[in-house]
C-alpha cells in the first residue's frame, strides 16, 4: 500500500496537534502552579536517576501483569509484583529521604530508609519467588482472568506498607543513627537482600543455560549489579559517602540492564520483521 | 434468544453466539485447502440429519468428487439424498440465477418439495464469470441473496480468496455487504508450518466472537479451536510472539 495512503488526513494531524499541545499548555500551567510548593531534592542526580529506575521497573511490571493475564503463567505474575514493588517502594524512598521534595511524609534519614530495606527485601523475595514457583510454561492456564484481584491484593499490600513503615520505623530498631550513621541492623538487612539478588542471579544464569534467552543474561547481569550495589551500601557509613555513590553507580547498571533486556523483549513485536529476515535470524 | 441455525462445526456455533441467524446470508471466505467446501458439507450434514434438508449448488465440482470428499468424513451423502434430505445440484451460475428469480423453476421446485432450509453455493466467485461490470455483478449477488431469503432457508456462499497467506482484501464487488454474516478462512505460517485460523468479520442482529481462532480440518470436518495466544499480527499470515509470549518463553 501507498505509504500517503496510510497518512491520517491533514484535518486529523492538526486536531491531533491541537489536542498535544493543549495538554503541554495544561501541564505547563499546573507545574507553573505547583513549583512555589515544592521543596527541590538537595542531589537532583540522586533523585532524577531513581525515578527513572522506577519508570524501567514499571514497564517491567506491565509486561509481567500482561503475560499473566494472557497466558496465566504465576512466575509472570511474581516477576510483574517484584518490579512493582521496587518501583513504589524506591519511590516512597526517594521523596521521604533528607532534602527530597515531601508529599506524604515529613521526610528523614530513618523512613527512608526503612522504605529503602522494605524495597529490598519485598522486592528480592518476590523474585525469587517467580524463579523457584513450578513452571508453568507451555500450559496455558486461565488463572490470568483473576488479575484484577491479584493487583486489588498488591495494591491494597502496598498502600498498608506505605502507611505501616513510618509507625515502623517509629518503634523498630533504627536504620540510622545521627553523629553514628548506618546501624548494624541496617547492614543485615541489605546483605539478607544481597544473598536473595545473589540466589535470583544465579537462578536467571541456569535459565539462560537452559532457554538460551538473551534477555535472561541480561536480567542475571542487572541482579548481580543489584547485589553489588547492595554490598556497596553495607560498607557504607553516612549518605553521599563514596560507596553510597559507588552503590548508586552499580544500581544504575543494573537498571540499565533491565532497560536493555525490556528492549530485547520488546524490539522484535514492535518492528516486524520481513518473513526473510525472519528465516534468517530466527523468530524468538 | 431467537432460534439459531447450528453450524455442526464445533467451537463455531459458540463464536456465532449459538449459531447463525435463520434465513440469512453468510459469505465464508477464505484460500484453496482452507475448508471451505468441507465447511459447506458440514453445514448442510448438521442440517439434515436434525430435520432441516439442505441444497449443495456446484458450478465447479462434480457431485461424485463431494460425494468422495463427503465420505472422507463419514458422510454418507448419497444415503441421505435417497432419502430426500439432501440435494447436489451441479449447474452453472447463469442458469442458478435464472432458476431463482423464475417462479416454477426446478431449482426452486426442489426447495419446495424437499422442504429445503439449507443452501450451498459454491462458489460465490463464478457469479464473476456472468459480467464484468461491477455494479451489475453487485446486482446478481443481489439478486441471489434475496431469491433465497424470500424462500426462507439459511444460505452458505462460499467465494475463493486468491492470497494464499497473509492479507486481507475485501470480498470483490461489495458482497460482503450484501451478506448478512462473515467468516473469514485463513492459512497462516507459524515456525515452518501452516496452520488455519478462523474469524467473523460480521453477523448483522447478533454479537459475535471477535477473536481469531485456530481451526482443524479432522477426520470429523472443522473443529475451532482456542484462539491464537501469544501471537499478534495473525492476518498478516506470518504472526510474530507478542511481548507477553516472548516474556512467558523466557522467565514463565
Amino acid at each position: 500500500m501507498n505509504e500517503q495512503a496510510l497518512r491520517p488526513p491533514t484535518a486529523t494531524r492538526k486536531l491531533r496537534a491541537f489536542r498535544i499541545a493543549a495538554a503541554a499548555l495544561a501541564l505547563g500551567l499546573i507545574g507553573a502552579w505547583l513549583l512555589p510548593h515544592v521543596r527541590w531534592p538537595e542531589s537532583w542526580g540522586y533523585a532524577v536517576t531513581q525515578f527513572a529506575c522506577s519508570l524501567v521497573a514499571a514497564v517491567i511490571f506491565v509486561i509481567g501483569i500482561r503475560a499473566f493475564a494472557e497466558h496465566g503463567n504465576y512466575r509472570l505474575l511474581l516477576l510483574g509484583l517484584a518490579f512493582l514493588s521496587f518501583g513504589v517502594l524506591d519511590l516512597l524512598h526517594a521523596i521521604s529521604a533528607p532534602g527530597d521534595p515531601t508529599f506524604l511524609y515529613v521526610s528523614g534519614e530513618n523512613l527512608s530508609l526503612w522504605f529503602w530495606a522494605c524495597s529490598r527485601i519485598v522486592g528480592s523475595a518476590l523474585l525469587l519467588l517467580s524463579v523457584i514457583v513450578p513452571s508453568s510454561r507451555g500450559r496455558e492456564t486461565d488463572a490470568g482472568r483473576h488479575v484484577g484481584w491479584w493487583l486489588l491484593l498488591a495494591g491494597g499490600a502496598l498502600v498498608v506498607i506505605a502507611f505501616a513503615v513510618p509507625l515502623i520505623a517509629t518503634v523498630a530498631p533504627s536504620l540510622w543513627e545521627p553523629r553514628r550513621g548506618l546501624t548494624t541492623f541496617k547492614q543485615a538487612l541489605e546483605a539478607v537482600a544481597v544473598l536473595l539478588q545473589g540466589v535470583i542471579a544465579v537462578a536467571y544464569l541456569r535459565l539462560w543455560q537452559e532457554r538460551r534467552r538473551d534477555v535472561l543474561l541480561v536480567f542475571a547481569l542487572g541482579m548481580l549489579s543489584l547485589a553489588l550495589a547492595g554490598l556497596a551500601v553495607i560498607a557504607q557509613r553516612e549518605f553521599y559517602d563514596l560507596p553510597f555513590w559507588l552503590g548508586g553507580a552499580y544500581r544504575l547498571i543494573a537498571y540499565l540492564c533491565f532497560a536493555a533486556g525490556l528492549w530485547l523483549l520488546i524490539r522484535p513485536a514492535w518492528r516486524a520483521p520481513r518473513g526473510d529476515e525472519r528465516l534468517r535470524r530466527g523468530d524468538g | 434468544m431467537s432460534r439459531r441455525v447450528a453450524t455442526g462445526v464445533r467451537g463455531l456455533d459458540t463464536m456465532l453466539a449459538g449459531g447463525l441467524l435463520p434465513g440469512t446470508a453468510v459469505l465464508v471466505e477464505g484460500a484453496p485447502g482452507t475448508g471451505k467446501t468441507t465447511l459447506g458439507l458440514q453445514f448442510l450434514w448438521e442440517g439434515a440429519t436434525h430435520g432441516e434438508p439442505g441444497l449443495y449448488l456446484t458450478f465447479e465440482e462434480f457431485p461424485e468428487d463431494l460425494y468422495r470428499d463427503a465420505a472422507g468424513f463419514g458422510w454418507d451423502w448419497r444415503q441421505l439424498e435417497s432419502e430426500g434430505r439432501l440435494r447436489t445440484v451441479f449447474t452453472s451460475p447463469e442458469i442458478a440465477l435464472a432458476d431463482l428469480t423464475t417462479p416454477g423453476s426446478p431449482l426452486l421446485q426442489d426447495i419446495h418439495t424437499l422442504g429445503i432450509r439449507r443452501v450451498v453455493i459454491d462458489s460465490a466467485a463464478h457469479f464473476r464469470e456472468i459480467t464484468v461490470d461491477p455494479v451489475e455483478l453487485r446486482r446478481h449477488y443481489r439478486v441471489a441473496v434475496n431469491a433465497l431469503k424470500r424462500e426462507g432457508v439459511t444460505t452458505l456462499l462460499l467465494d475463493e480468496d486468491n492470497q494464499w497467506i497473509g492479507g486481507l482484501a475485501q470480498a470483490p464487488h461489495g458482497l460482503s455487504f450484501v451478506v448478512d454474516s462473515v467468516i473469514v478462512l485463513r492459512h497462516v505460517e507459524i515456525e515452518s508450518g501452516i496452520r488455519q485460523a478462523l474469524f467473523i468479520l460480521k453477523q448483522r442482529g447478533s454479537a459475535h466472537e471477535r477473536e481469531i481462532r485456530q481451526y482443524h480440518i479432522t477426520a470429523r470436518g472443522l473443529e475451532v479451536e482456542a484462539a491464537f495466544r501469544g501471537r499478534e499480527g495473525i492476518l498478516t499470515g506470518s504472526p510474530r510472539r507478542s511481548v507477553a509470549q516472548r516474556a512467558v518463553d523466557a522467565f514463565g
